[in-house]
């Protein structure tokens, strides 16, 4: 007996739960019925048409013709094998065509069937031995094992018998024995054998049963042998399996070979120390989906390690572009947010690729060279992907095309700054970042800063970057400084390689000597997982600054490696906790412990702290009562462009001056101007800030609607 | 839905067909021959000469007309030779086997009926154009008719149930019992099988 084994790619199972396991044994069970009812459909058609051309063949053997005296005409039996035989025959042949496995079709067959039989026993005069064709034909049936399709054929039988016995009795028992009781055994003859055959049937379905339940186990174990509970993806068995199947597969001479694609998610560790590891688990859970989504019509993704997803890609004769096109798309599809639990997280990811038979001929090498890359992806500065060492030519078109690119605007100076503020408790500015930009002539921006900030920090052109950036702020600095604009100071971020430079001090002096810019309106921020070889040259980097009288921040705090390590040895001014801590306050009773222990720690060991990423009012309240010193995020703005930052610097002296008077012409108290004037600012009402400050302090000659 | 209905709307006019069908068959398998009265006495002249003086003394004369080509009378020769052996009765049986003046192509002698009736041992008389049959009154093939020793009228009818239909009959067991207690029987059960004589169909 066969039972149809359930299909491990499409079937989903990903806990052996006994209501999925109870359902899994239904389908299995389902789909072997529907498909004995659609093969017994088969036979029965077929037998109905070999038993048609039988009864005929009968009939013309036992009676060919009628006679009357020396004169004959053909017998009426032919007749009706033809037509009548026919009328039987050509509904249960047609629906057991058209209409296979179909309940209808198997009850009409039933009754089709048990007819031929009672109308072959006319056919030969009624011979005892052609009733043994009812029984047959009963025990045919019971191939559907379903139990009402005997009951509908023993009820044919019955009824033609039923009848005849009340209208012929003496035809159908005979004139001496036509008394109930012969009826009766008659009868129950008919449902001896039914009681048999559906006994019979029913210890036949609950075999199959049985044997479903076994196949459904088996698929249980084959799947969780070979899937990734979590994700329901292929676990690193499952893949190791296939990557030798492709390895045999792409061995015969001619074949293109394939890639093999390493994703690793940036910085999931922090996601899971944030957030927990139920988020945690959500976010692999909608990563496999995304994976998943991209793969269709690809070869799919592998989980095989915590945050790490792996592919194989064939190879084309296009050259490497389609992975390369591929693994962008994984990029970017990855990188959009994930919503979990009304959490907005955005992850994003490094893949390595390593290349068959270029990287190895082993899938230990392959995996092994895979993994470099991804690893030097992440040292690249994440969220791109990288070719192993050998094959590196296909990508090294597109870097030194981008290179090119950078190169030219870094020479034209065609970055722009935007600045974003950081704000005290109180809401005054205590200072500004500087960010770097590349517009596109047209407008926009020409690729976003992590990309072209990774493109920079990879081909060592972060160091010219950073010196124009160091130049333009510190241009901009002595600007706001003359026309008397508060912006109290500037921070910029700073390459781990600007400082591995031996002439970045020298720099230094010189740029801020030739602008007159004050060291103290300067704050460098070092990225805390950023990739510095070596500890010390950061630490002679940092000692540089500070001779200086310059501050230094540790930025993105809690996403690196070995925070408090460097906490230790580094001495650094300011702690910037990384906004995946900040956007968990509130939803997260982790994130809010993680968040209070930084902050203590800081101020443990003399450093203020910066909340980055600050997204509404929620998490500004509690980071302020947590006793967050400053606090940044597009809460209170986002990067503006010069005119913009000025214009909102402005707007919050004023606020200070109005709030340090206590009170205002129209009698708005500070709470109340502060929150008009953000709705001013997020709603874009510009000229009514303009208006407010020219003098037209009435705020109650603008419509309230706008605000 | 509207396949569904379409589909209910065929099963129900195949199965109106297929009961028409059995109405037909019915009618047709139940209709009985044509049947005359036959003579109360038996006598000489009513079969060929010799026959009956050939006939053991003191025994039934049990006489069949039978039409060689009809298939329906085989199931009458099983019957009969089942009621005589049941009943332990002795009969002489003689068989009228009708046969045309001129033979038709593809007629034969009914030798599935002679070697049905061979246990019987029965005397085969070759009826041409049905005459003897016709003078006992039989117009049916498959007509048995019995005679006491003393050349009464014991039984005339068929021994089936219907058309070529073995198995117990009224017919049949009238017969059996008119055999063993050697009285007339009441009734005249009907006979199926084809007619003997040209125009006037048995069936």
């Amino acid at each position: 007996m066969t039972i149809a084994v359930l299909d491990l790619e499409k079937a989903r199972l990903p806990t052996a739960d006994p209501v999925s396991v109870a359902s899994q044994v239904d389908v299995a069970a389902d789909v072997w019925f529907a498909s004995n009812a659609r093969r017994t459909d088969r036979q029965f058609a077929v037998l109905m048409v070999f038993q048609w051309l039988a009864s005929i063949a009968l009939t013309y053997w036992f009676t060919p013709r009628t006679w009357a005296g020396a004169a004959s005409s053909p017998s009426p039996h032919l007749a009706f094998a033809i037509f009548l035989g026919g009328i039987i025959s050509f509904a249960p042949i047609l629906m057991a065509w058209k209409l296979p496995g179909r309940r209808l079709t198997r009850h009409v067959i039933a009754v089709g069937q048990m007819s031929m039989s009672t109308l072959m026993i006319h056919l030969s005069g009624g011979r005892i031995e052609m009733h043994f064709h009812i029984f047959g034909s009963l025990a045919f049936l019971a191939l559907y094992l379903d139990w009402t399709v005997l009951i509908t054929a023993s009820l044919v039988v019955l009824l033609d018998h039923g009848l005849g016995t009340f209208l012929w009795p003496d035809a159908v028992f005979g004139a001496g024995n036509s008394e109930p009781w012969r009826w009766l055994e008659h009868a129950c003859w008919i449902v001896f054998c039914d009681i048999f055959l559906i006994y019979s049937c029913i210890a036949r379905v609950r075999s199959i049963r049985v044997i479903a339940t076994q196949q459904v186990d088996q698929a249980i174990l084959l799947r969780q042998a070979y899937t990734d509970a979590l994700t329901a993806l292929p676990n690193r068995l499952r893949f190791q399996k296939d990557l030798e199947l492709s390895l045999h597969q792409a061995k015969p001479a001619g074949c293109s070979g394939f890639a093999l694609l390493y994703v690793d998610l940036d910085r999931f560790k922090e996601v899971n120390d944030a957030y927990g590891h139920t988020i945690g688990d959500h976010v692999l859970v909608a990563v496999a989906e995304r994976l998943s989504q991209e793969a269709e019509g690809n070869a799919g993704f592998a989980r095989i390690g915590g945050d790490e997803f792996v592919s194989i890609c064939p190879r084309t004769s296009s050259g490497l572009e389609p992975i390369a096109e591929r693994a962008g798309e994984i990029l970017r599809r990855l990188l959009m947010p994930i919503e979990v639990d009304g959490l907005a997280i955005q992850i994003g990811a490094s893949i390595g690729i390593s290349l068959y038979p270029e990287d190895g001929a082993s899938e230990d090498e392959l995996l092994s060279r895979a993994d470099q890359a991804m690893y030097t992806m992440k040292r690249k500065g994440r969220r791109g992907f990288v070719f192993s060492g050998g094959i590196m030519e296909s990508r090294a078109e597109d870097r030194t095309e981008g290179e090119e690119r950078l190169r030219r605007a870094i020479q034209s100076r065609d970055f722009i700054i935007h600045y974003q503020p950081l704000l005290s408790r109180n809401g005054t500015i205590d200072g500004l970042e500087a960010l770097a930009r590349w517009p596109a002539p047209g407008g926009g921006f020409v690729c976003s800063p992590g990309e072209f900030i990774a493109l920079a920090e990879e081909t060592g052109l972060i160091v010219d970057l950073g010196k124009l950036v160091l130049d333009q702020v510190c241009e901009q600095v002595a600007a706001w400084h003359t026309r008397g604009i508060d912006f109290r100071e500037v921070a910029i971020n700073l390459s781990p390689r600007q400082l591995e430079q031996g002439d970045f001090p020298a720099i230094l002096d010189e740029t801020l000597k030739r602008f007159g810019v004050h060291p103290e309106w300067i704050t460098f921020e070092i990225t805390e997982s950023a990739y510095v070889p070596d500890d010390r040259v950061l630490e002679a980097g940092l000692e540089a600054l500070r001779t200086r009288g310059i501050k230094v921040s540790i930025d993105d705090f809690g996403t690196g490696y070995s925070s408090l390590g460097r906490l230790q040895t580094l001495t650094f001014n300011t702690l910037k906790i990384d906004q995946i801590f900040i956007s968990g306050l509130g939803q997260s009773e982790a994130a809010l412990g993680m968040v209070r222990a930084i902050i203590n720690l800081a101020h443990l060991l003399g450093m203020s702290v910066v909340g980055e990423g600050v997204e509404n009012s929620r998490q500004a309240r509690i980071l302020r009562e947590l006793g967050c010193d400053h606090l940044q995020g597009h809460y209170f703005s986002r990067a503006l462009p010069v005119e913009a930052i000025q214009e909102f610097i402005l707007q919050h002296s004023a606020q200070a001056e109005r709030r340090s008077a206590g009170s205002n012409q129209k009698g708005w108290r500070p709470a109340e101007l502060e929150q008009i004037e953000r709705r001013a600012v997020a709603t874009g009402v510009a000229d009514m800030i303009v208006a407010f400050k020219a003098g037209q302090r009435d705020l109650g000659a603008w419509p309230v609607s706008r605000l | 839905m509207k396949q569904k209905w379409l589909v209910l709307c065929c099963a129900i006019l195949w199965f109106s067909a297929l009961v028409s069908g059995w109405c037909v068959v019915e009618r047709y398998e139940r209709t009985p021959g044509a049947q005359s009265r036959a003579p109360e006495w038996l006598t000489g002249r009513m079969l060929p000469a010799g026959t009956l003086a050939a006939t053991p003394k003191g025994v039934p004369v049990l006489l069949v007309a039978l039409h060689p080509q009809c298939t329906c009378s085989l199931a009458t020769m099983h019957e009969l030779l089942r009621i005589v052996q049941q009943s332990h009765a002795p009969a002489s049986i003689v068989l009228l086997m009708y046969t045309p003046e001129h033979l038709p192509e593809g007629w034969t002698r009914g030798e599935r009926l002679r070697s049905a009736s061979e246990s019987l041992h029965p005397r085969i008389i070759d009826d041409t154009n049905g005459r003897w049959a016709r003078g006992l009154g039989a117009r049916t093939s498959g007509e048995v008719l019995l005679y006491s020793p003393a050349g009464r009228l014991l039984f005339q009818g068929g021994i089936t149930s219907e058309r070529g239909h073995e198995g117990a009959s009224a017919g049949g067991e009238l017969l059996e019992r008119a055999m063993q207690s050697q009285e007339r029987t009441a009734r005249t059960p009907p006979t199926f099988g084809c007619a003997l004589f040209a125009g006037k169909s048995g069936a």
